[in-house]
């Protein structure tokens, strides 16, 4: 299969789902390659003197207005081989990871929960909102990924995280209450640019099913941990609705009197409830986010809940 | 349960080797509000933590079986024992590198040659002037001219040509993320 084509399988879904010209851009936008952008770590660095930090060695950049990102446009050598990046002043990355940790805006002293934290960039920018206080617990299944996650965190200055190995459904038997949770989600990764998309095969339509039922359990469990007037964020890098409309349009239902829906403060991406499903979905969705694939953003879903108490 | 306190003397050791790095006593001011740790692991890595936390380690240590739930790092990893001797690891610079000051800056040849892991040559009259007060093997945090923290190093500065030992830099995020951490 050559690495630009996108099975039929999938084109078709979409396209009953957001229509034929917003397929064709998303076909489109997932064969581009991503230039190299590269965000500042605030607990170490502001984004002017990054710039011009490197910009004395040859870097040469262009500003993203929405997010405080910067695409690189000159790069004489390997940016990673900078002292600026081995002692953690940016992170290299697309800027859809940038949106949920954003979303959650933990307080300094608060309590927070990353729930699959692994490779931790998510996680520093959780970090960094709080200004290394408070506490973050970054839990992550898998072994494999724990050494990616330290270095990351270690690298970036993070000061106040303590790290589980742990299946993030056994959560609640920990029994801790949290202020804020970070859910980004196990997922298909239909929305990932495929020039870094190992996994969109006609297969993976298999998967989605089963994955919705293992994001609906995630979810579940964590509810339980959250504190009243708790906030949760989910997220996915999928364009399936089953992974992102329809999992948090089903929630809402079954969490009627103790979940609301937050509004997203960026202009980013669509509203959720523009998506076409087989039955209308919950009006709530409109405050939720859809971000389709565009330069330097991969396809994206994004939520943000709020425990209330009735 | 999956961590333990240090006992006496190896706060006591972790206390003295800090103080000696940070050529000062804030090491012992950073105690008074904090707590070392051990982590149950593969080796005695050693943990700074609020004192706060330790009724939360607590409780993760008490709620699950160890085969399904491991704590594998707890805010700042300051170094490990290696036969009751402390060694400082590069996980603690960024916590120690505002506290130093036995230090030295490097221009950039030397930077990239130090975050390559080699080790440098002082062969310049203001890199000779920066160690010159310093004792024979003595551990200091290295930094880039514009003040970015690299790692650590041994100086031999009564030898004939002066040398810094490279013991850890911020280059291993890079050559060994995978075995390193």
């Amino acid at each position: 299969m050559s690495k630009n084509r996108i099975p039929m399988e999938f084109v078709e879904r979409w396209e009953s789902f957001y229509g034929k010209s917003q397929t064709e851009s998303i076909i489109h936008n997932l064969r581009q390659d991503d230039p190299r952008i590269i965000v500042p770590n605030l607990l170490k660095i502001d984004i002017s003197n990054l710039m011009l930090q490197l910009e004395c060695k040859g870097f040469k950049f262009k500003k993203i207005k929405e997010l405080n990102g910067l695409i690189v446009t000159l790069e004489p050598f390997n940016i990673v081989s900078t002292p600026e990046y081995l002692s953690g002043m940016f992170s290299i990355q697309a800027l859809s990871s940038l949106i949920p940790p954003l979303t959650l805006q933990p307080s300094p002293y608060s309590t927070v929960a990353d729930l699959a934290a692994s490779p931790g960039i998510k996680t520093s920018f959780l970090a960094q909102q709080m200004n290394n206080k408070g506490t973050i617990i970054a839990i992550e299944k898998s072994s494999k990924r724990i050494p990616a996650l330290k270095a990351n965190l270690i690298r970036m200055g993070v000061l106040n995280t303590i790290i589980l190995n742990l299946d993030s459904v056994l959560f609640p038997k920990l029994d801790i209450q949290v202020d804020h949770i970070l859910l980004d989600a196990p997922c298909s990764g239909t929305g990932l640019k495929l020039a870094k998309n190992k996994r969109l095969r006609p297969r993976i339509l298999n998967d989605i099913f089963r994955l919705a039922k293992q994001q609906e359990a995630l979810l579940e469990k964590a509810w339980e941990q959250l504190k009243p007037n708790g906030t949760l964020v989910y997220s996915t890098c999928s364009l399936e609705p089953e992974e992102g409309e329809v999992q948090i349009g089903n929630f809402l239902e079954h969490h009627e009197n103790e979940a609301v829906l937050l509004s997203i403060p960026f202009d980013i991406g669509s509203p959720g409830n523009k998506t076409n499903w087989k039955i209308p979905l919950h009006t709530q969705l409109i405050k939720t986010k859809r971000i389709f694939p565009k330069l330097g953003y991969d396809g994206f879903f994004t939520a943000i809940l709020k425990k209330v108490i009735n | 349960m999956l961590f333990k306190p240090l006992t006496k003397d190896e706060i006591k050791e972790v206390e003295t080797t800090i103080n000696q790095l940070l050529d000062s006593d804030a090491m012992t001011i950073v105690l008074k509000r904090r707590t070392l740790i051990k982590i149950k692991g593969d080796r005695s890595d050693v943990y700074l933590v609020l004192k706060e936390d330790i009724p939360l380690l607590e409780r993760l240590s008490s709620k699950l079986p160890e085969k399904n739930f491991s704590i594998v790092h707890a805010r700042i990893k300051l170094g490990f024992f290696i036969h009751e001797k402390f060694l400082i690891a590069i996980e603690s610079i960024s916590f120690l590198s505002p506290l130093t000051r036995k230090r030295i800056s490097l221009d950039t040849k030397s930077t990239q040659k130090f975050i390559y892991g080699k080790d440098v040559v002082i062969n310049t009259i203001s890199l000779q002037k920066q160690i010159e007060h310093l004792e024979e093997n003595a551990t200091i945090m290295v930094f880039s001219d514009n003040n970015i923290p690299l790692g650590y190093a041994k100086v031999f500065s009564k030898e004939k040509n002066p040398w810094l030992q490279n013991l850890v830099d911020v280059g291993i995020f890079l050559r060994s993320e995978k075995s390193a951490f």
